[in-house]
Parts: C-alpha cells; sequence; structure tokens
C-alpha cells in the first residue's frame, strides 16, 4: 500500500490524478500481482500509463481510438480472470461506449475497471466534446457499478489499489489537472464506500468529491471567519454505493451543501437529494447542490473554467452565503 | 462425427426451433434467423465440441460466442441436440421467469459463453478471450457468429480491426449472411457491396461458403493461415421451412397452427 507522506503527497501532485493512478498505484499493484491488464484507447501517454506499457508489454493492449471495442476487448480478457484496466478519456470513456459497459460490466457483471481520464475540465482548451460532466450520472446508472471521483492523486493511488482488492466493476473519474495542491499530506485510511470526514462539524454539512474539494476547504475556511456556524466538510470519494452511515450522523444539522465538477443533473448532488427524499421525516435538512448548471461552458483554462462556474473558492463562498441567509 | 451424424443433428435442431418457436404462441419467435444458422451452429458444436458437456469449464475449452444474439433459438436448439440443454430445458423457452427467451444469456454450466442481444457487441468480446488464451498459453479456438445485418454495426470493424493487429489466430470469425434484415433485403437497406474483400482488406483470411454445406463448412474450419478466419457464409432466411425461406415477414413471426403442421410435415419429409 502506497503511504502518503508531505513529500510524497507533493510528488504524487505534480503527477495528478491519473498520473499518479497509473505511474505509482499501478506499478506496485503489478509487482505483486500478475494477472493484470491494461487497455488504453490511444492515450497510454497523457495518462501516465508509457512506464507501465514499457515494463510489462505483454499486458498491455493499445486498442486505438476505438472507445467501444476497448470495453469490449477488456470484458473478453476480465472474462477469463484477469483484473483488467481500461482506460480513455472521461468524456469518451463514459458516453461513447456506455452501451457496452452496461453490456459487459452491468448485465454480464464483468469486474473491469474503467479509469476516466481529464473527468470534468481537464482538458481546458478542447472544448466541450471533451468535457466529461455527466460521467457520475451515467456510470451510476448502470446496475453494480462503484462509482469513485478521487480528490487528490494520492487518494486516486488508494482507489487504484482498493479497486483491484474487490471483484465488481469500478468507475474511477480523474478530475482536476497536474500542479494542484494536495489535500491529504499524511497517509490515511481510504475504504471504498465511507467518506472521509475531514473537518468536523455540525450546522452546514458540505459534502463533495473530486478535486474540487480543495477549493471547499479554501472556501470553508473563509466562511468560518464570516459566520458563527460549524461546518463539516466530507470527501465522498465514493459516489455509488454512498454511505448512508455517514449521512444518516448528520441528519441534525439544517443545511447540507454538495459540491462537484459535474453537471448539476445526475451527480453526487442528485445522490444525495435521493438519499433525503428516501427519508420519510417532516423535518429534514436543507440542500443546496453546487455544480456545472447544467449548460455548456465557454473554453479557457483550468482555472477561469472553475471561476465561471462558480466553483473557485470565491463562487462557492458566494452561492453558499447566500443560502445561508435563507437557512439561518 | 459423420456427414450423417451432422445432417441428423441439424434437421434435429430445425424440428426443435419449429416446435419451441410454435410453443410461443402469439408472441412469436425469430423463425428467420434462427433457420439461417442452425446449419453454422451445428457444423461448429460438431467439429470444435467433441467432448460436448463435459468440457463447459475446462479452461482449454473451445468458445463459441452467439453475437447474433436473435438467432438464441436456433442455438437452443443445438445446445440441446449435442446434450449440452435438456428437452426440459429448451422447453422453457420465452416461458415466464425461464432463462431460455429471445437472446441467449451467459450461462457456462450449460455452455453458454455470452449474453447476446445488443447487436455488434459479441465480436470484441471474443478478441478479448483470444487476447486472454494467447497470453496464457492456451491453444484453443474462439469462435463468433455475427449476421450481416449486424455487420452495419462499427464496433464489429472495430474488432476486426484489432484481431487482424493482434495477430489472433485462435480467433474465427463466422457471417451468417442470409441477405436480409429486418426492414427487409440487406441490399436494399444498407448494401454491404463486397463483404468478402472488406474484412479480407481488415486483415483476415477469408472463405466463402454455402452455409448449409456441412462438408464446405467442416472443411472451412481446417484451413491454416497466419491470419484470423472469417468464413462468409452464405445462407437462406428461414432456411428448410418453404414458407419462411427468403422471407423477412418470418425474421420473427408467430405460426398458426395450420402453419405449424405445415412445417413439421416439411421436416419430416427431408428425412
Amino acid at each position: 500500500m502506497i503511504k502518503i507522506d508531505n513529500s510524497t503527497s507533493r510528488v504524487f501532485a505534480r503527477l495528478g490524478q491519473s498520473g499518479a493512478a497509473f505511474g505509482v498505484g499501478l506499478i506496485e499493484e503489478a509487482e505483486k500481482k500478475d494477472n493484470i491488464v491494461v487497455l488504453s484507447a490511444d492515450m497510454a501517454k497523457p495518462a501516465g500509463l508509457s512506464k507501465f506499457a514499457s515494463l510489462h508489454p505483454e499486458k498491455f493492449y493499445n486498442i486505438g481510438i476505438a472507445e467501444q471495442n476497448l470495453i469490449g476487448v477488456a470484458a473478453g480478457v476480465a472474462n477469463e480472470g484477469f483484473r483488467v484496466i481500461a482506460s480513455a478519456q472521461a468524456c469518451f470513456l463514459s458516453m461513447r461506449c456506455y452501451e457496452q459497459v452496461r453490456q459487459y460490466s452491468g448485465y454480464m457483471g464483468l469486474p473491469v475497471i474503467y479509469l476516466g481520464v481529464s473527468a470534468g475540465f481537464g482538458l481546458t482548451f478542447f472544448g466541450n466534446t471533451h468535457y466529461a460532466l455527466e460521467d457520475i450520472s451515467l456510470y451510476r446508472s448502470i446496475p453494480g457499478m462503484t462509482v469513485i471521483s478521487p480528490s487528490d492523486p494520492g487518494q486516486a493511488i488508494k482507489a487504484m489499489e482498493a479497486s483491484l482488492e474487490i471483484n465488481s466493476p469500478v468507475y474511477i473519474r480523474c478530475t482536476g489537472i497536474p500542479g494542484l495542491p494536495p489535500i491529504y499530506k499524511e497517509d490515511f485510511e481510504f475504504k471504498i464506500g465511507k467518506g472521509i470526514t475531514v473537518q468536523d462539524g455540525s450546522d452546514v454539512i458540505v459534502i463533495s468529491s473530486g478535486s474540487i474539494t480543495r477549493n471547499v476547504l479554501d472556501a470553508v475556511e473563509t466562511l468560518e471567519t464570516s459566520h458563527k456556524l460549524s461546518f463539516k466538510i466530507i470527501d465522498m470519494h465514493t459516489i455509488s454505493p454512498i454511505d448512508k452511515d455517514l449521512l444518516n450522523s448528520c441528519m441534525a444539522s439544517k443545511l447540507w451543501i454538495t459540491v462537484e465538477e459535474h453537471f448539476v443533473s445526475g451527480g453526487l448532488g442528485s445522490v444525495i437529494a435521493e438519499f433525503l427524499s428516501d427519508r420519510f421525516e417532516t423535518i429534514k435538512p436543507n440542500l443546496l447542490r453546487l455544480g456545472i448548471k447544467d449548460k455548456f461552458s465557454v473554453p479557457g483554462d483550468y482555472n477561469y473554467l472553475i471561476e465561471t462556474n462558480e466553483l473557485d473558492a470565491q463562487g462557492i463562498v458566494k452561492q453558499i452565503t447566500e443560502c445561508i441567509r435563507k437557512v439561518f | 462425427m459423420d456427414a450423417l451424424d451432422i445432417h441428423k443433428k441439424a434437421e434435429f435442431s430445425r424440428r426443435r426451433i419449429v416446435e419451441l418457436g410454435y410453443g410461443c404462441g402469439k408472441h412469436g419467435a425469430h423463425f428467420g434467423s434462427s433457420l439461417s444458422l442452425v446449419d453454422l451452429i451445428t457444423n461448429v458444436y460438431s467439429h470444435f465440441f467433441k467432448l460436448g458437456p463435459s468440457e463447459v469449464e475446462s479452461e482449454n475449452r473451445n468458445r463459441f460466442i452467439l453475437s447474433k444474439g436473435h438467432g438464441a433459438l436456433g442455438y437452443f436448439a443445438v445446445l440441446e441436440a449435442f446434450g449440452f440443454l435438456s428437452a426440459s430445458e429448451t422447453a422453457g423457452f420465452e416461458v415466464n421467469g425461464s432463462n431460455i427467451f429471445a437472446h441467449a444469456h451467459k450461462d457456462l454450466k450449460r455452455g453458454i459463453e455470452y449474453s447476446g442481444g445488443s447487436l455488434g457487441l459479441g465480436v470484441s468480446f471474443a478478441v478479448g478471450i483470444a487476447i486472454a488464451n494467447k497470453i496464457r498459453n492456451i491453444d484453443s479456438k474462439v469462435i463468433v457468429l455475427v449476421g450481416d445485418g449486424e455487420c452495419d454495426e462499427g464496433i464489429v470493424w472495430e474488432a476486426l480491426m484489432s484481431a487482424a493487429n493482434y495477430d489472433l489466430q485462435n480467433l474465427i470469425l463466422i457471417v451468417d449472411r442470409n441477405g436480409m434484415q429486418s426492414d427487409g433485403e440487406k441490399e436494399t437497406i444498407m448494401d454491404q457491396k463486397d463483404l468478402c474483400a472488406k474484412i479480407a482488406s481488415f486483415g483476415f483470411c477469408v472463405q466463402e461458403v454455402d452455409g448449409h454445406d456441412h462438408k464446405q463448412l467442416q472443411s472451412s474450419f481446417l484451413k491454416e493461415s497466419l491470419m484470423p478466419l472469417a468464413i462468409i457464409a452464405n445462407t437462406i432466411k428461414g432456411k428448410g421451412i418453404s414458407f419462411m425461406e427468403a422471407n423477412p415477414a418470418w425474421h420473427h413471426g408467430a405460426l398458426t397452427d395450420n402453419q405449424y403442421d405445415l412445417a413439421i410435415q416439411e421436416l419430416a419429409l427431408k428425412k
């Protein structure tokens, strides 16, 4: 298992989420397990797979720019007992081959690990064709699929390790760009389906997933100086299955807020709304869902896209402040 | 298995297609497709599954993938002919709660390797198994059967390209070319022009055969090549039942009592 400390967290941060998962986590796992096969859709280099491909050429298949076939071949190899990781840009790995994922890993239950590279706004100036802002929504609709959105590169490594330990399909959504500051500078326990309480509090519960969690931490720091409220921050890295125990322990709070780099419809916010909707109680928390407001964006660099969608710390502070005025 | 035995298995399977399809009543069944591919699957089982049901869980077994999922009725009939399914199991065809329905559902204990239904998806899956067998040094064949209509799907060509790229000599593609699809004649809907040349250009060793000629099919399996094999089998949709032959209305249809009697009589005469 990878150990996170101040030094390694900075190294992993420079690699970005997929770079760390593939360039560090996968290399270590492949030394221990001889049944790992990795497939890519002409995205090996940007995803950080070059090292694995050169160390294990017999276990690496570049299927070319053909995501549908990527998934079919991955399923066939997984059918024979190999642990298979299929990787492509998250936009295409979710949309272009959605039916294949549903067929092979949903209906047939094959435990492929789908690693989506450059999810969210990661592909910046490539524009809306390359943004993956509905991938959580799609993947979580597949019965039996685990959906993980790591909050920093160190956690992406842990997500990869944990996914190789379970015998069911997993989608790992890698967000952010290389160089974002890490969230975890010391080691922590990562368990699929168990959210991490990054900061404890009781008045407002902020639930986040993905690299945007960094902005949530900064936003809450600001909010705490201007409001006499205590904020709990949950890094909800696993979106499906959702951590119901942790959510149940937060029911006394008046306000829950979800933050994600995903369309507001269908992602983490929707999962939490569904959770609350299924609780038949007269008094329950209000819910504010922050994310991309179901529209396409004018392209720009990563910070530009985050800011124009009000998901930078300042934008999050603004939106939460407006809500706090209504609720408290 | 000699030629007479293969012929008997195929005729048994044809009769079961009619009986089981008739049993569906008004729901109807995919008679046309099942009857066009029944000789193909019968020959695959006689050649590649000589040990019968005893090898269903062997790692070294040959694999048959029915990508053309709606030919499942024909597939089930052949599985019964070769002892993989019992008569009582196939009798569950399209009965509420049964796992034997219009598209085959993966069930290794009964030799069913793949859950079909969504067209085009079986070829990629077969390529994956063929790759896995190469990694494990398992010397067996992966046979995947598609329809010519199914070849309209783009993923089929992605998969063929990758099969040739990875030199999958352990893969055999069979195309059930009955020249028809749901809406009618293939040529009038989406003309594939020279299908053999297309597949050959993707890097396959292509053989064109009469898909109802057992001898031609058996010898096509023996072809040796450094490339993956493709067998383009020219077939007749609804083959064996006069009023179904080359009749697009029988892609999916329901037999009346009189039609059932007529079909059974025709099959009895051929014996």
